[in-house]
């Protein structure tokens, strides 16, 4: 019984993994100091997410693409939040306040904003007045289309917070661009 | 109607979050000069080097597992066909008992089922793996990396950082399963015991056997090294 001409099945995600680093480490790095302000602490921020995202790499990503950057930064950036919160002794950053979303009441009516969709540059400075927290985890489930499972283990959170946050981001997404019939 | 509903609200969501990578990496762009000037620390180009080589490890040792139990499961026994001049007498120093070896061969399309019988009912010792073989010659660059004991077999890896040799020993009575699809077999003699060598693409595997135990010795090396290694196998004392 012997593992004879054994094969590597997972070379090619190695290799991925491997130029994803190359391509953005810096990048990455930068995010990770950026927020913690902290040569030492960066390089742990760093070496977690890119064990993360190694368990999330499927062999169709291509390491040169926005997709594939948006996931490590944000993932950089939540893990780097995590070590900050850890330093302060805090539990978590707030997140369940509403105090940078800014309403405008002449947005409402759900066809409106279907229209608007293709409006690129209004819904990206709608998305600057929500915590990147919310962007953060809808882009993950709807963009990237994780379970509550896999975003709790890359947001390193419960999976019990991973409902509430979605259900807050969606409600502060809905304040800020509207939609009445949005899910509850 | 209420899933078509939930159906389009999504896809919304999923164009704001295509929206909202878009902008991550703007943002990015933006701050470019910046992020080139950075000082990074070189470590963690070491320490990406070294995990994805752990991780390359650790894949290699779960499908030696996954195989090991896989080829367990199996319980092919086992057609025969004895080679020509098929045992092989063995005598003990002391010339008094005598076991006689029977290589037990089966081929089938894609593996072959290769076991040792004893005649007489001979039972060879328990395995001791206080008292197993080892090389005493290995080619140059490998280096000894890990041993594991699956109770009824043990296993030595060598490395040389990329390629890796890897040797088992078991009870004589094992039978082993060895891929022999599209490979070359040939008969080879180890220190007076008969074994087999295959060979196939790039990959060597020897199997033989002494009074004691049943060897293999895989790896990426040529035929001449393999074989240099077997004979160099001892008895290590611990």
């Amino acid at each position: 019984m012997i593992a004879f001409l054994m094969t590597i099945e997972d070379e090619e995600t190695r290799n991925i993994l491997e130029e994803i680093y190359k391509l953005h480490k810096k990048k990455m790095y930068y995010t990770a100091r950026d927020i913690l302000h902290d040569d030492y602490e960066a390089e742990d921020a760093m070496q977690e997410a890119l064990i993360k995202v190694s368990k999330y790499i499927d062999k169709n990503m291509d390491p040169k693409c926005n997709k594939t950057l948006g996931l490590i930064v944000i993932i950089v950036r939540s893990i780097s939040i995590n070590i900050y919160n850890k330093r302060k002794r805090r539990k978590t950053i707030d997140i369940d306040g509403y105090e940078n979303v800014i309403h405008d009441d002449t947005i409402g009516n759900p066809q409106l904003n279907i229209i608007r969709l293709d409006q690129k540059q209004y819904i990206t400075k709608k998305l600057s007045q929500i915590k990147k927290e919310y962007a953060d985890i809808l882009t993950l489930k709807y963009y990237y289309g994780y379970s509550n499972k896999e975003i709790s283990d890359l947001l390193s959170i419960k999976e019990g917070n991973v409902r509430v946050r979605l259900m807050r981001a969606k409600n502060a997404l809905h304040e800020i661009i509207g939609d009445e019939s949005h899910e509850k | 109607m209420k899933n078509k509903e939930n159906e389009i609200i999504e896809a919304y969501y999923g164009y704001i979050g295509e929206i909202y990578v878009d902008t991550i990496v703007d943002e990015l762009e933006d701050k470019k000069e910046e992020i080139k000037n950075t000082t990074f620390p070189k470590k963690l180009d070491t320490w990406v080097e070294e995990y994805i080589k752990q991780e390359e490890k650790k894949e290699k040792r779960i499908n030696l597992i996954k195989n090991i139990k896989k080829q367990s499961k199996k319980a092919a026994i086992i057609l025969l066909i004895i080679i020509a001049g098929i045992s092989t007498l063995i005598f003990t120093v002391e010339a008094i008992r005598v076991r006689v070896f029977n290589f037990f061969i089966e081929r089938n399309e894609r593996y072959t089922e290769i076991r040792i019988e004893e005649e007489n009912n001979i039972k060879t010792p328990e395995l001791d793996w206080e008292n197993y073989y080892q090389p005493t010659y290995m080619p140059e660059g490998y280096y000894f990396e890990s041993e594991e004991d699956g109770g009824l077999i043990k296993i030595l890896n060598y490395s040389d950082g990329k390629n890796q040799i890897i040797i088992t020993q078991t009870n004589n009575s094992a039978g082993i399963q060895i891929d022999t699809e599209d490979a070359t077999t040939e008969k080879i003699n180890i220190n007076g015991n008969e074994g087999f060598l295959i060979i196939k693409e790039d990959r060597s595997m020897i199997f033989w056997h002494n009074e004691e135990r049943s060897f293999t010795i895989t790896g990426n090396i040529k035929k001449e090294e393999i074989i240099k290694i077997a004979e160099s196998i001892e008895k290590n004392k611990k």
